[in-house]
């Protein structure tokens, strides 16, 4: 009787056994699947992605954004955009210009042939008329550069100025402009140009584009471009190459910044780029250009320096007190000594502040030539204009 | 696990095949034990869901057959030849005390109840005991998994920088795959006390469960019982008077 009590756990234990076979079965296949299937996934790290370092803005100074505008030697070129709509628009309407064959070289000669009717053919009558002023702005000599001490580095708009746009013939001043541009770009271009230099009746001194622009257009009159001999032309675009060609071997003094004052001055009615021009990227920036910008340590700078050198000319006795202060606009040369006349500010009520006001006039006459140090001739555009305040407290 | 697997997956520069390969043979060991230990409990998982979910079938039918009104006498011939589980096994060991007890001595009623009360009583043990029989590898290792793991990873980790010592560079290059090995051996670690916890959780409450289901049948079996029990003592007391 007990025997059969004995037997059954054993029986149960074996038909367990059995079952635990079939799960581990089961349980070793899932596993060899689930590690084969990790195999797979994971069988390569995916790679960080190269994360672009991320500068802190307090680690900004102003040699980093300096070294910012400089530009990148390796850059690509990138073409010089379209200084006026009219000669973007003419560009987009014969595309195969761009292709400097002969045959394209002709069939951009033969507007210039006839300038009246394309100029009656361009709608817009405002670049008509621009057409001959910008002729004879050309043999204008190239802008009086700013006597810098430092000998500022030559600026990409100048360097354009070479020989295949000197020798550019008689044609509208906007293709030979292209012409120059588009030489600097590729050689077949020069071969058009010296075909077309061989019929050249004149040459035409050409100028970097923004320069011209910027005073050019404010100084020429309106005479048309057909008055004007050939020969005469020919003479005077001799004398003109002779009176750049030292400009081109000397180092430039042109200051860009000069250049960008100017621009900003016309009054936008006279500047034709009224059409949004393409974002200029900065590739290929001049390897020495400089952001000409001073920082704020260095404005603070100046002006300690101006306040200590004003004091010792000025005479304040006798003006403690007083809640007038003489402001003084005085425009000063790169060398430090006076451009113009200084200007009084804000005038004088009574006559105690009157003479306050003198004895500061007299204070900036008498340090006339004022000491700039060196260190602040590239910047002469940004300081060369200053209000000085002659407070009796502060001074 | 086998070679021919580990090299199949080799090709790869940071594979887990590449991870396991170079890791120390410590982490080597442990990372092996895991795998053994998350196969076992995988494989006790799959059993005790099985058994459980056989076990909760077989009670229903059983309790079906029960209170379906036919002779206990006649179950109970129809049980005893094949092996029961669950309550049908409760039955089967109690109708035999029962029988046994009428069968060898007439006048054995005075401890019949106590006896049928202790059969029951080992029956629900043994059924539960069958139950929850692998039940505490599955509590072991999710307890363990983690820290057997977390040695792997100690280990690794003390290893790669003995070699950054040895070596002299720190660059995150060549720390990394040491780490990466080392950190391997943790993810094995809970990849098997995860499953094994929520297992173990889930399977002895359901242990649990039969086991009061059973144990509620044998409350009710042995109320039936002592009351044949009784009607059995009063008849054979008028037959003696």
């Amino acid at each position: 009787m007990s025997a059969v009590a004995e037997v059954e756990p054993a029986k149960r234990g074996v038909f367990a056994d059995r079952r635990v076979d079939w799960g581990f079965v089961a349980s070793a296949l899932m596993h060899i699947v689930g590690i084969a299937v990790a195999g797979i996934w994971f069988s390569d790290a995916r790679s960080f992605e190269e994360a672009q370092e991320a500068i802190p803005i307090e680690v900004v100074t102003q040699a980093d954004l300096n070294q910012v505008t400089q530009g990148e030697k390796e850059a690509p070129a990138a073409p010089s955009p379209p200084s006026r709509p009219s000669a973007r628009r003419r560009a987009s309407s014969s595309p195969k210009s761009r292709s400097k064959s002969p045959r394209s070289a002709t069939s951009r000669r033969r507007p210039a042939a006839d300038p009246p009717g394309r100029a009656a053919g361009d709608p817009g009558p405002h670049a008509a008329a621009r057409a001959p002023r910008v002729a004879m702005a050309t043999p204008e000599p190239p802008p009086r550069p700013q006597p810098a001490p430092i000998p500022a580095p030559p600026t990409p708009p100048h360097r354009p100025a070479p020989s295949p746009s000197r020798r550019t013939p008689r044609r509208s001043p906007r293709r030979s402009r292209r012409v120059a541009r588009s030489s600097r770009r590729a050689n077949p271009s020069s071969r058009a140009a010296r075909r077309a230099s061989r019929r050249a009746a004149t040459t035409c001194r050409r100028r970097p584009a923004s320069a011209r622009r910027g005073e050019g257009l404010a100084q020429t009159g309106g005479a048309p471009r057909g008055q004007t001999r050939p020969a005469a032309k020919l003479i005077e675009a001799k004398r003109a190459e002779e009176r750049a060609r030292p400009d081109e071997t000397q180092p430039s003094r042109f200051n860009a910044a000069d250049v960008r004052a100017a621009i900003s001055r016309e009054r936008p009615q006279q500047r034709a780029a009224a059409a949004p021009q393409p974002a200029q990227t900065a590739a290929l920036g001049s390897p020495t250009a400089r952001a000409e910008r001073m920082s704020p340590s260095m404005w603070g700078q100046l002006d300690g320096y101006l306040q200590e050198q004003y004091r010792g000319c000025w005479n304040k006795f006798g003006f403690d007190g007083q809640t007038y202060i003489p402001q003084i606009r005085v425009l000063f040369n790169p060398d430090g000594s006076l451009a113009a006349e200084p200007v009084l500010v804000n005038a004088p009520g009574d006559a105690a502040e009157r003479s306050l006001a003198d004895s500061a006039m007299r204070a900036v006459r008498r340090c006339d030539p004022i000491k700039i140090p060196p260190q602040y001739a590239p910047y002469h555009a940004q300081w060369k204009a200053r209000t000085l305040r002659f407070d009796p407290q502060e001074m | 696990m086998t070679p021919a697997e580990l090299v199949a997956g080799a090709p790869a520069e940071i594979s887990i095949w590449t991870m396991f390969w170079n890791a120390h043979f410590v982490v080597k060991v442990v990372m092996m034990g895991l795998i053994v230990a998350s196969i076992w409990s995988w494989a006790i998982i799959f059993n005790k869901t099985l058994m459980l979910s056989k076990m909760r079938r077989a009670i229903d039918e059983f309790e079906e057959a029960f209170w379906s009104g036919n002779s206990l006498e006649e179950l109970y011939r129809s049980l005893v030849e094949k092996p029961t589980t669950g309550a049908a096994s409760l039955f089967v060991a109690a109708m035999r005390e029962w029988k046994r007890s009428f069968e060898t001595s007439r006048g054995a009623f005075m401890g019949l109840h106590a006896r049928i009360e202790k059969v029951l009583d080992v029956s629900i043990a043994r059924e539960v005991e069958r139950l929850e029989n692998h039940l505490l590898v599955l509590a072991t290792t999710a307890s363990a998994g983690p820290f057997v793991g977390l040695f792997g990873t100690v280990w690794g980790i003390m290893t790669s920088f003995r070699s950054i010592a040895a070596s002299k560079n720190t660059s995150l290059a060549v720390v990394a795959p040491g780490i990466a090995e080392a950190l391997f051996a943790t993810a094995i670690g809970l990849f098997a006390a995860i499953p094994a916890l929520i297992a173990y959780n889930k399977l002895s409450g359901e242990v649990a469960k039969v086991q009061a289901r059973l144990e509620t049948f044998a409350d009710e079996f042995s109320s039936i019982l002592s009351r044949q029990i009784d009607s059995h003592a009063a008849s054979n007391r008028d037959r003696a008077a």
